[in-house]
């Protein structure tokens, strides 16, 4: 058994480290160069001061990123004059799978002929010495937005290129990217990331982590997301990590928006403190609706009007953008700046000025914290030589079971469906730890309402495109 | 007479032991450190229990109140056919898991569809399908069964429980064990990898080998290339003195066989063969390379090589042209370094490269670190198997770490490791996971 240890930090990083570094693709980066470079950006390039100082709306981050530096500075630009607080860089989908070949290949085609053969950033390929050419006028955060199980390569370039916010973890990034990634392996590479960022960060100038809460964002229990986020929060305190976001996607449910940011955020900060990791800061992220969205423009900007004003009344520390254009591929510059003008106005209109409450809101909070209780308690009761071991091994178990998840391992047994008010209710929780009264719970709000006699299949297919009908 | 211990785990001072075809290891280890090490050559006119209680005895006093730890590939390995329904299911879990038992996979044919095969094999592992009542398929193909086709030693069925009892019906010889698809399709359950194990000692005992010192031992005696693959994640879970940055690759270039053991995210997601569900490490075995029992097929092989020019360059050595000529015409010997070399250059291009039939395709431009373990690879040159690594995965972009386990401590990991993940995950099978 192994629970989070505020000593269990990851040994011979040195090693591990020098070797890495000594791929020709690393280019001669220096760790103490990196860090001095790091130290001498201003303090507004580093996201715990963006949080300190964003008032009373949350902070705004679209998302970006494209294969020439030229586009990519472009569109920095851009979104840095819309308004953007965090300015986002995307990452292509052949270095988020280590083909850096394949995408070194792609990115030389796309500067031959024009045109982008990649569909995002290729960071490793550019390097870190021209990437930071990309915000030398910018006095924002930059986040690193990827999906790679094995980021050690991408996030020493990135934060050799001033990149100050690494967004992944060894299961966020894993389990909803990889079909055969080992889990293992994963949660270890990012043990390492983590390590790497608490090295690199300074005193009043964190490498600011943050987890990917809307995973599969498919029909995901807030059980689920809780545990995983809280789950990787400790994996980064435990590697001297001090600046952390925990995030989640938008469910579809007004109320269990409602309940759900609060008890991550209390369970974030209770855990942590818990196990006696009390110098990290911890924010709230929320993610615009990350399932299907509508291809009609109209409908696509309501549901961001409303899922901009859930932000705001959940306090999220910051909120991840989706444009109109979701739906009909990756946006254009100026449609990410539009939605981010549209973001700001609507959180501006609808400021609330305190959480909502209700009795459904509470209820549903006792619930959720109740249900992620028992599972993080049975991962804390898993074998294994350290924290990361007991966690894959709670994942091989079943016990973090990731709705359609590509991933060959995950046990695929937690099945959910959408209830009268649009939650996620648990009807087959497959092995999840979760108590029989919390099952009751979950079967009698699915029962209240709705009464459907839709066959199981077409009734999930519909909960799933349930912002598209 | 050899002491045994009954509180393995609250010694610290263990010897260990590696039975070979060719030599027998010795490593004295106190407090995880190994203290010497000692080869002997084989003698083939001697029976192993003898040899090895001799080479005890002598080696230091002390050794004799040690905890004993022996593993072996002294027979060659544990050899398997495999008759299963379809490739891509049960034939590709059923090879996966003799893989990782340390056995060796000698055949695999679609039940019912091909001829039998006249090759002996240790064991021939039948079954397919999931766990379900309807099995007509299967059923219908096992009626057509013939195993006395085959030549065998051991018949076992792991394939839809529901047709066990028929199975044993129609081969009463045979043994039914759980069938790892079980009702998902998923090959998680381990149970035909912990069979073979369980198969792997009992045919060391049956053979020449030594009822006698397994008698005499806490520990079970393990097959040595499961032992590599223990150590072997053990590195990749940073829990090894090898710290490297993974993902790895491992070679053990042997007499018989060159055995290549990978981290299982540089499988392409185009292989013909992917690893086994929830596994982080697989292996897979080169039969027809080797130094020693296999070197004239790997001499055969090297001359008929389309790349030989290329090979012969990247050694660095004089006179190209004439080595060229001299190696594709037969008439040069080939050197046991020079046959390692050709081991290695073509295990990694089967691997990298031509991807048929049951080989799994790696991206070996994913590599970070390789590592050459076993006696054949000690007198290698790091420039040379770099040289080599370039040809083969036609990059100038990645240039793996090249490490040699000149203290054989992958070994020493694996054997000190009792509780890897899948020996842990395969003793939830049932204690005996024969029925039969």
């Amino acid at each position: 058994m192994a629970r989070p240890d505020p000593g269990a930090r990851l040994v011979d990083l040195d090693g591990m480290r020098s070797q890495l570094l000594s791929l020709p693709l690393a280019d001669g980066i220096s760790p103490r160069e990196v860090a001095e470079y790091l130290k001498s950006l201003p303090p507004e390039r580093f996201p715990s001061h963006a949080y300190k100082n964003r008032g009373k709306t949350p902070c705004i981050q679209p998302r970006g990123g494209v294969p020439l530096f030229e586009g990519q500075y472009d569109l920095t630009l851009q979104l840095d004059e819309a308004g953007a607080d965090f300015i986002p860089l995307t990452i292509d989908s052949y270095t988020r799978h280590n083909q850096y070949d394949t995408a070194a290949e792609l990115l030389l085609r796309s500067e031959e002929e024009g045109k982008n053969y990649l569909n995002g950033y290729p960071l490793v390929s550019h390097g870190y010495k021209i990437t930071r050419e990309l915000y030398t006028n910018i006095k924002k955060p930059v986040s690193l937005r990827h999906g790679t199980p094995d980021a050690r390569l991408l996030v020493e370039i990135a934060l050799a290129s001033g990149i100050t916010e690494i967004e992944g973890g060894g299961l966020c990034y894993c389990l909803p990217y990889s079909e055969g990634f080992p889990v293992d392996r994963s949660l270890l590479y990012w043990q390492y990331v983590d390590r790497v960022c608490a090295l690199m960060s300074s005193q009043d100038r964190p490498i600011h982590r943050e987890s990917f809460g809307p995973l599969s964002a498919t029909m995901v229990p807030p059980a689920i997301t809780i545990s995983i986020q809280v789950i990787e929060a400790l994996l980064a305190a435990e590697q001297g990590v001090r600046s952390f976001a925990v995030s989640f996607g938008q469910t579809g449910s007004f109320t269990q928006d409602l309940a759900l940011a609060g008890v991550l955020r209390e369970l974030t900060n209770s855990t942590l403190e818990q196990f006696g990791f009390t110098d990290m800061e911890t924010y709230l992220v929320y993610h615009q609706w990350m399932g299907q969205f509508p291809r009609d423009r109209e409908k696509a900007a309501a549901l961001i009007v409303g899922s901009s004003i859930i932000a705001g009344i959940i306090q999220a520390d910051k909120v991840v953008v989706k444009t109109v254009e979701e739906a009909l591929g990756v946006p254009n510059a100026q449609v990410n700046a539009e939605a981010i003008k549209a973001v700001r106005y609507a959180m501006n209109t609808f400021d609330a000025a305190d959480r909502l409450d209700s009795e459904a809101v509470n209820r549903e909070a006792t619930l959720i914290r109740s249900q992620a209780l028992s599972i993080l308690n049975a991962i804390y009761n898993m074998p294994g030589e350290s924290f990361w071991e007991s966690v894959f091994r709670a994942f091989q178990k079943g016990y973090i079971d990731l709705p359609f998840s590509p991933h060959a391992d995950n046990a695929n047994k937690l099945n959910c469906i959408r209830d009268a008010n649009r939650s996620i209710r648990i009807v087959n929780p497959g092995n999840l730890p979760i108590s029989d009264f919390d099952m009751q719970q979950e079967l009698a709000l699915l029962k209240t309402g709705d009464g459907s006699t839709r066959e199981t299949a077409a009734r999930l297919l519909s909960d799933i495109n349930v912002m598209v009908q | 007479m050899l002491t045994k211990k009954t509180e393995a785990d609250q010694s610290s001072n263990f010897t260990a032991v590696d039975v070979g075809s060719t030599v027998i290891k010795v490593a004295r280890i106190r407090d995880g450190v190994v203290l010497d090490q000692i080869f002997h050559n084989r003698l083939s006119d001697k029976e192993i229990y003898s040899q090895v209680k001799g080479i005890l005895g002598a080696s230091a006093e002390e050794a004799l109140s040690d905890e004993i730890l022996c593993c072996s590939s002294a027979n060659g390995g544990l050899r398997v056919g495999i008759v299963c329904l379809t490739n891509s299911f049960s034939g590709e879990v059923f090879r996966n898991q003799t893989l990782l038992a340390g056995g060796n996979p000698v055949f695999e044919q679609t039940l019912g569809e091909q001829e039998p095969v006249g090759t002996y094999v240790d064991i021939l592992l039948v079954g397919g399908g999931i766990d379900c009542e309807d099995a007509g398929p299967l059923h219908e193909r096992l009626s057509h069964f013939r195993p006395d086709l085959y030549n065998f030693g051991s018949l076992i069925f792991a394939g839809n429980s529901y047709l066990g009892d028929y199975f044993h019906h129609l081969f009463p010889a045979s043994h039914i064990i759980d069938n790892p698809l079980t009702s998902e399709l998923t090959g998680r359950n381990l149970c035909v990898l912990e069979s073979l194990r369980r198969a792997y000692l009992d045919d060391l005992v049956k053979r020449e080998f030594t009822g006698k010192l397994q008698n005499e031992l806490h520990h079970a005696i393990r097959p040595t290339p499961e032992v590599v693959s223990a150590g072997f994640s053990r590195i990749l879970n940073n829990q090894s003195s090898i710290k490297v940055a993974g993902p790895i690759i491992l070679l053990d270039i042997g007499g018989a066989t060159t055995d290549v053991h990978y981290a299982t995210e540089l499988v392409r997601p185009d292989s013909n063969n992917s690893p086994l569900a929830g596994s982080s490490v697989a292996r897979y075995v080169f039969t027809d390379l080797g130094v020693v029992a296999s070197g004239e097929c790997t001499r055969t092989l090297l001359r008929q090589e389309h790349r030989l020019y290329q090979f012969i360059e990247s050694l660095g050595l004089s006179n190209i042209r004439t080595r060229y000529q001299d190696l594709r015409e037969g008439e040069t010997e080939i050197s046991q370094d020079l046959l390692s070399y050709a081991c290695y250059f073509m295990a990694l291009d089967r691997m990298h490269n031509k991807g048929n039939g049951s080989v799994p395709t790696i991206d070996l431009r994913k590599v970070s670190t390789l590592i050459l373990t076993g006696g054949a690879s000690q007198g290698l040159d790091k420039d040379a198997l770099s040289a080599l690594f370039r040809v083969v995965s036609e990059s100038e972009t990645s240039a793996p770490l090249i490490m040699i386990d000149y203290e054989y401590q992958i070994w020493i990991d694996g054997i000190l490791s009792q509780t890897d993940s899948l020996t842990s995950d395969a003793a939830e099978c049932k204690q005996d996971p024969c029925r039969n």
